[in-house]
């Protein structure tokens, strides 16, 4: 098992799944809040990865983040270094990947919440700031978890996103499932498939985590 | 008389339709206002667009001179600057909060031990110390009722606004909590506004009375005089009761309490009155028959010499209004009418029977805080 590659798909996720809580409930909460015509418009951007084919997505972002690019440039006046088979821009491209999974979940427990306790803060003096972290926030803890994970898992699994931005490279940018396809075209059956079931348990776990927690969703609050 | 409310407003609702009303409301005099209607005719739209909750499209909205929404020039204010405390029907409390963080919620501002104070004090005032760790799921219908009243109260808001508070109660909660609702809201000195269907709540908890009909604000006034004078055969309708009029019980036997109502006496079938209790004699005009002669006397009922005052014809009845001694309404047919040649001035003998006197125990409007 190619354990530097399953431990850099470790840290991608890991990375990704914190970014996408900060960066995504934002955007869950004016999904499922505002009243803007062309809120529609930005949804559909937001759900455009589901469908989108990898490579398609994996070739905008690399000519986003490229040296001749105003992102590119700008980064490597900071930074020093390049986005483009770097772990930093696989980061930026897995945070894109992965962002409907993210979001979707937690827009929509956001809007589940009852509009009468949102109203009932703001009539107790509660600004919306405060009533999003007061109220929305806990009370939509499931579509929260089911975020975290399905990004986390989602970005485990990805692969033609992770190939035209990070390459292939050993430490940096070759991630596990990136390592099962170069053990296949090796050859290396056993090796593939220590890596491949490795995933398969993982993101079964983290699927059933999720399920689960549906299941009993909202029982902790549940007024009768 | 100041108006400390002054509401001219129209609101469009997003499925079509309006609801218009224009209400000035003087809550230094008569602290608890009803909004009174059939279920759909726009009351809670009303009193979100006090909450703030929703925008009018046109009109202004005053309260205490301080203009919370104005459609000429633009002024909007936010429900978190109105100090307004609104009972949802529902309650709405806080699920993952326990009664004491709900009651605390709108405490914010304060520093923690005057914020531990006042949750200690909301909890003696509707005894809720044994229940301040629970959560609301885990609370009966009354109790969340009281909850929901001890959050609203906690802030000290300026005005109450009650959206059918007893609604979501069942039956016999809702007589117990009806009865006492009236001397918390007078005992917290707010004013309060409060949406009902209900012509019993209205009578019970009220001293001002708006009538919505269809979106639109028919009449609003005194209780007793919304009753009386109904602006409308529609307002009539939706009352349907004519008379009210404040008594004192005086005397009470066998399951009969004698009224007294300004000097005439009436007596009524009551169930547990107390002499001394004061309330409202409410009777339907259907129940008030008329005659010249004075009528024989029969057992429990009401005989009064009166006065006519008015004679309004009022489809196929006629809407009678008499004095004697308090205002009383009678409806008749028009046949009766021409019989007993009722024409203002002439005096005529009214009956009730006592049963038909409905007496609804309100407590006065000046309280001793």
């Amino acid at each position: 098992m190619d354990w530097q590659a399953i431990g850099l798909s470790l840290r991608l996720a890991a990375w990704t799944t914190v970014a996408l809580a900060l960066l995504g409930a934002p955007l869950a909460a004016w999904i499922a809040f505002s009243r803007r015509r062309w809120k529609f418009l930005v949804e559909a951007v937001v759900a455009l990865p589901i469908v989108l084919p990898p490579t398609v997505l994996g070739f905008y972002v690399l000519l986003a983040l490229g040296p001749r690019s105003p992102v590119g440039r700008l980064y490597e006046s900071v930074s020093g270094g390049l986005l483009p088979f770097s772990f930093e821009g696989l980061l930026v491209a897995s945070i894109l990947y992965s962002l409907p999974f993210a979001v979707q979940p937690m827009a929509a427990s956001f809007a589940a919440v009852d509009r009468s306790l949102i109203e009932a803060s703001w009539c107790l003096g509660a600004s919306r700031l405060r009533t999003f972290q007061r109220v929305v926030l806990p009370l939509s803890w499931p579509g929260l978890v089911t975020g975290a994970t399905l990004s986390f898992a989602h970005t485990m699994g990805e692969f033609g996103v992770v190939l035209m931005v990070g390459g292939n490279i050993p430490g940096r940018t070759r991630t596990a499932s990136i390592s099962i396809y170069d053990e296949v075209q090796a050859l290396d059956y056993a090796a593939a498939g220590e890596t491949a079931a490795f995933l398969l348990v993982l993101s079964f776990a983290a699927l059933s985590l999720t399920y689960g927690l549906h299941r009993r969703a909202w029982s902790p609050w549940r007024m009768s | 008389m100041a108006n400390e409310l002054s509401f001219d407003a129209r609101i469009e609702l997003p499925g079509g339709g309006t609801i218009e009303a224009a209400f000035d409301w003087d809550a230094a005099s008569a602290p608890i206002a009803v909004l009174f209607g059939p279920s759909g005719a726009g009351k809670t739209t009303i009193l979100r667009a006090l909450a703030g909750l929703e925008r009018p499209a046109a009109g202004r909205i005053v309260w205490r001179g301080r203009p919370w929404f104005n459609a000429t020039d633009g002024v909007w204010l936010a429900p978190q600057r109105r100090r307004v405390g609104l009972l949802f029907q529902d309650y709405a409390l806080f699920p993952h909060l326990s009664v004491a963080d709900n009651i605390g919620y709108g405490l914010a501002g304060l520093d923690r031990p005057e914020r531990r104070k006042r949750v200690a004090e909301q909890l003696a005032l509707f005894g809720l110390e044994a229940l301040a760790d629970r959560k609301p799921r885990r609370l009966s219908g009354g109790e969340r009722q009281r909850v929901a009243l001890a959050r609203t109260l906690a802030p000290r808001p300026e005005l109450l606004l009650l959206d059918e508070p007893l609604s979501a109660l069942d039956a016999p909660t809702r007589e117990t909590l009806r009865a006492e609702l009236r001397s918390r809201l007078l005992a917290a000195g707010i004013p309060a506004l409060v949406v009902t269907h209900d012509r019993n709540e209205a009578l019970l908890l009220g001293d001002r009375m708006g009538v919505l009909i269809d979106g639109r604000l028919r009449q609003m006034g005194p209780i007793a005089e919304v009753f009386g004078r109904p602006a409308g055969a529609d307002v009539a309708k939706a009352v349907g009761v004519e008379t009210v009029v404040p008594v004192r019980v005086v005397g009470c036997e066998a399951g009969l309490a004698t009224l007294d109502a300004g000097g005439a006496s009436i007596m009524a079938v009551v169930d547990g009155a107390v002499e001394g209790q004061r309330g409202l004699a409410c009777i339907r005009g259907e129940d008030v028959s008329l005659s010249i002669e004075p009528p024989q006397r029969d057992s429990p009922r009401n005989h009064l010499r009166c006065t006519v005052v008015e004679v309004q014809p009022e489809g196929p009845l006629v809407r009678v209004r008499l004095d004697g001694g308090f205002p009383l309404t009678a409806l008749v047919t028009r046949p009766s009418r021409e019989e007993l040649a009722l024409e203002p001035g002439r005096v005529v003998w009214s009956a009730i029977k006592a049963p038909a006197v409905h007496f609804v125990p309100h407590v006065a409007t000046k309280v001793v805080r």
